[in-house]
């Protein structure tokens, strides 16, 4: 910071004046370790190269990759290359600043020639120290590269100040306790402020349209409650079946995948009450009290309440495909869940009695996430059963993905002579009344990173509840086999799941 | 961007307005049995003058159609010719990745005395409680225009508008005004201004010595105006020159050392850069590739933006101080 004239940062732009105040990533390096893997190809760099285009990037600012594949500086730079788009010269500028390191991350040799690099484009960047490093690698690496770089002195700030970021990838941890030794392996080296975890779908526009749907609408607050709401479905569908991804998939299942992050994370800002502020600090207390009254079931109520089922073989958008026994890189006697169906309850004052409806799993009929808060019959119907009989409660259904919006079911009369009144379904895209491009879930939350916004990331307490609740469910598959039900691949799920809803009186949605 | 395909249509010559709001109701409730429900989020008027803009503006609005959809009213007044409404009204399928948007356009030649009064032949096609956008295609209003009272925006173009920018002031003093030209310069400004985002760069601001802005009327003309209002320049600081591409430099001069900050046409098909020279030292330079579609990306941005800009305000007031 040679020659800045003092009081130069307390002059205005003026010739910004008018542009929306763009949040936009500080000088610094953004250290992404698993720089030669599968996630950091397909999602990191076209993200940061978009971030670039949109004009996001500080001109001084690089990237480091950190993997064992020895590649030199130039190869990385032509993978990096390829992510942008032509005649973006920002793009290129930071491309050719950025560096690759090859080393094993149990290597302390790989630290010090981090350490090396990164102060020498401190210095040539003439910049503040600012770090995010993204551990994009493979979980078993997350603790052993937060300890290198606390070995190495990298995990705080340099003389010269800056913030020094920690993003770690999904899964954090694949039970309670190993979360929790993850937890207190990185705050070791890392403060919670440092750490941010994330949870891709915390990306997405449309769950943060959650949050605008009920708090910036008077009309939903008022009924989003017992008072009004029948019960809770929250549905993650995904018609693929595993894919090559099998030998992971077998370690992980559809509670461990889908229901301990995503399902959860979707549930909290469903249930969440107001938050004094849309600051990191008030949702995330919000959502940690909302999965706070989350009941932890009990081995008892993960036998009655819990669905596990696997995919058998079937047919899928026309195809036939095989069972998941059959997929690559699966044990053909494997136990592993790929559907979960879960009645949950909540303790507090707004949910009392509202039962939630979790349903998730793979090679479903179709790819879809939705919640749908399905209302209380009008309390007495005054059109005779035969004019009303194929009327529904309403039902407020926020569709997150693919095709994002909201949709209000409703009766209204058929048009005719007689007084018959059946459903009509109003339906809102996000989509298709803003032009504005949404940006990639990662461009969004790897902004937010290097600015320093936590808000879309997981609080360790988080975590930690999220995991409180689905452990029960794990340990009582663990010690008591609950059976494992089947399910034609391409259809909704094993009759058990219907059962489970149907003992309420109730039925899935059929989405 | 996702193509459109006309459903349905009707036509009509010589018709009553009200013989158009029934074809457009026909057509709608035929729609729904095919068609999913629609969303809209506006009603977008287009005025035209020529069949030349007549075609620009309607494959233009429909291809923003998939993305942001608005009942389209295209109107052409004739108030010399025949007193007499023609009509076509159409429905269109625009196909995004996840679902079909449908549309209404309606198309009116008015003749005569009505051409005066388009106000009351917009009236009836407003959706209800949605605002209202008027786009003049290829020239600008007149502030007594009565159909700007049902506008809650308006659209146009400031290269439209030679020697009338003291109306256009006027005219944005009653109503949001939007000036696709000051969209599609947004790169070169956003540009500059970047330029001088580091906070070291930030003091060259304060010693400005004089800027060029080359390119045709309008464009240099609002550019020069904006450049002396946000430096606070005098006029003859601000030199005007005709070129067919937009550029601009800065030259500064603060304790002794001089520097130049430009943004110029790019050495990539459509692309814009910028970049510093201080003290003969070039420094920072950044490219930006352009749209390629101009007005659609102009007019998809116009519509996300539709309020009052006092920056664009501000920058007109100025330009009619500059020689041009
Ligand atoms: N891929 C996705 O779509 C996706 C989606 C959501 C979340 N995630 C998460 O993102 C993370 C990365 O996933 P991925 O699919 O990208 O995995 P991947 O393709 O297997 O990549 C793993 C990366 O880590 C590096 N690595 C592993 N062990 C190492 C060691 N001991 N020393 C140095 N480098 C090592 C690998 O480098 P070498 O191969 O060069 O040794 C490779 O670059 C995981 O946590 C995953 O759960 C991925």
């Amino acid at each position: 910071m040679s020659d800045l004239p003092a009081g130069a940062e307390a002059l205005p732009n003026v010739l910004a004046e008018g542009f929306e105040t763009t949040r936009r990533a500080p000088p610094g390096v953004l250290v992404v370790f698993g720089a030669s893997g599968d996630l950091t190809a397909r999602k990191l760099l076209p993200a940061l190269a978009s971030l670039s285009r949109r004009r996001l990037l500080d001109p001084a600012f690089a990237v480091v990759g950190v993997a064992r594949t020895p590649l030199d500086d130039e190869s990385f730079r032509e993978q990096m290359s390829a992510a942008g788009a032509p005649g973006d010269t920002g793009w290129g500028e930071t491309v050719s600043k950025s560096r690759y390191i090859t080393g094993d991350y149990a290597d302390a040799a790989t630290f010090a020639s981090l350490k090396d690099a990164l102060d020498k484009l401190d210095t040539d960047l003439g910049r503040t120290g600012n770090r995010t490093y993204y551990l994009a690698t493979v979980p078993s690496m997350f603790e052993k590269v937060a300890d290198g770089l606390g070995a190495a002195g990298l995990n705080r700030a340099g003389p010269g100040g800056g913030a020094v970021r920690i993003v770690i990838e999904k899964p954090f941890g694949h039970d309670l306790a190993s979360a929790r030794a993850l937890d207190a392996g990185l705050h070791c080296t890392f403060d919670e402020e440092q750490i941010y975890r994330i949870d891709h779908y915390m990306g997405k526009e449309t769950v943060q349209n959650v949050l605008a749907l009920r708090f910036a609408n008077a009309i939903f607050e008022p009924v989003w409650n017992r008072r009004y709401i029948d019960h809770v479905q929250i549905t993650v569908a995904e018609s693929l079946g595993v894919e090559k991804r099998g030998g992971f998939y077998e370690r992980a299942g559809a509670l461990r995948d889908i229901v301990q992050n995503h399902v959860m994370q979707v549930l909290s800002l469903t249930l969440m009450e107001p938050p004094s502020s849309i600051e990191a600090q008030g949702i995330r207390d919000e959502k940690v009290k909302a999965l706070r009254s989350v009941v932890v079931p009990t081995p008892a109520q993960v036998v009655s309440e819990v669905v596990r089922a696997q995919y058998d073989s079937g047919w899928s958008e026309g195809v036939s495909v095989p069972a998941y026994r059959q997929e690559p890189d699966v044990d053909p006697r494997s136990n592993t869940e790929t559907y979960v169906a879960a009645k949950l309850s909540v303790d507090n004052w707004r949910w009392a009695g509202v039962p939630i409806y979790v349903r998730t799993g793979k090679r479903l009929p179709k790819r879809l996430t939705e919640v749908a808060l399905q209302f209380q019959r009008v309390p007495h119907l005054v059109f005779a059963v035969a004019e009303s009989q194929e009327l529904r409660p309403n039902a407020l259904v926020l569709r997150i993905q693919p095709d994002e919006g909201v949709s209000l079911r409703f009766g209204a009369k058929v048009p005719g002579q007689a007084f018959q009144v059946r459903d009509v379904l109003m339906d809102m895209s996000y989509g298709s009344s803003f032009l504005e491009e949404a940006p990639e879930a990662y461009e969004r939350l790897l902004l937010d990173a290097m600015v320093g916004d936590p808000t879309l990331f997981i609080r360790s307490d988080e975590v930690d509840l999220a995991w409180q609740i689905c452990e029960p469910i794990l340990h009582a598959w663990q010690d008591r086999p609950v059976p494992l039900a089947g399910y034609a691949a391409g259809s909704w799920g094993p009759r058990q799941a219907d059962q489970l809803i149907q003992r309420d009186g109730r039925q899935w949605r059929a989405p | 961007m996702a193509g459109t395909v006309e459903v349905d249509s009707w036509d009509g010559q010589g018709v009553h307005l009200s013989d158009v709001l029934d074809a457009l109701g026909v057509l709608r409730q035929r729609a729904r049995e095919h068609t999913s429900a629609r969303t809209a989020v506006m009603t977008m008027v287009a005025v035209v003058g020529t069949d030349e803009q007549t075609e620009t503006a309607t494959a233009t609005l429909r291809s923003l159609g998939g993305n942001h959809p608005a009942r389209i009213l295209l109107l052409r007044p004739d108030p010399d010719g025949v007193a007499a409404l023609d009509a076509h009204v159409a429905l269109h399928s625009a196909n995004t990745e996840t679902h079909p948007i449908n549309f209404e356009e309606v198309h009116l030649n008015v003749g005569g005395q009505a051409a005066k009064h388009l106000d009351s032949i917009v009236e009836p096609f407003t959706l209800a409680d949605l605002p209202v956008a008027v786009w003049y295609v290829g020239a600008v209003p007149d502030a007594a225009d009565p159909l700007l009272s049902v506008a809650n925006s308006v659209l146009l173009d400031s290269r439209d508008a030679e020697g009338q920018l003291r109306g256009l002031l006027e005219l944005a003093r009653r109503r949001a005004v939007v000036d696709l030209s000051w969209i599609r310069l947004r790169p070169w400004r956003r540009l500059l201004a970047a330029l001088f985002d580091p906070p070291e760069y930030r003091p060259w601001l304060g010693a400005v010595e004089s800027v060029e802005v080359k390119g045709k009327i309008g464009p240099r003309q609002l550019l020069g105006g904006w450049l002396a209002a946000q430096l606070d320049l005098r006029p003859r600081q601000v030199t005007l020159l005709d070129a067919r591409h937009v550029e601009i430099v800065v030259s500064c001069r603060r304790e002794g050392v001089e520097a130049s900050f430009e943004v110029v046409r790019g050495d990539a098909h459509r692309t814009v850069a910028a970049q510093a020279v201080v003290g003969g030292q070039t420094g920072r330079a950044h490219g930006y590739p352009l749209a390629a579609d101009p007005l659609t990306s102009a007019l998809a941005d116009a519509l996300t933006r539709l309020g009052p800009d006092v920056v664009w305000e501000r920058a007109l007031s100025t330009a009619t101080t500059l020689l041009v």
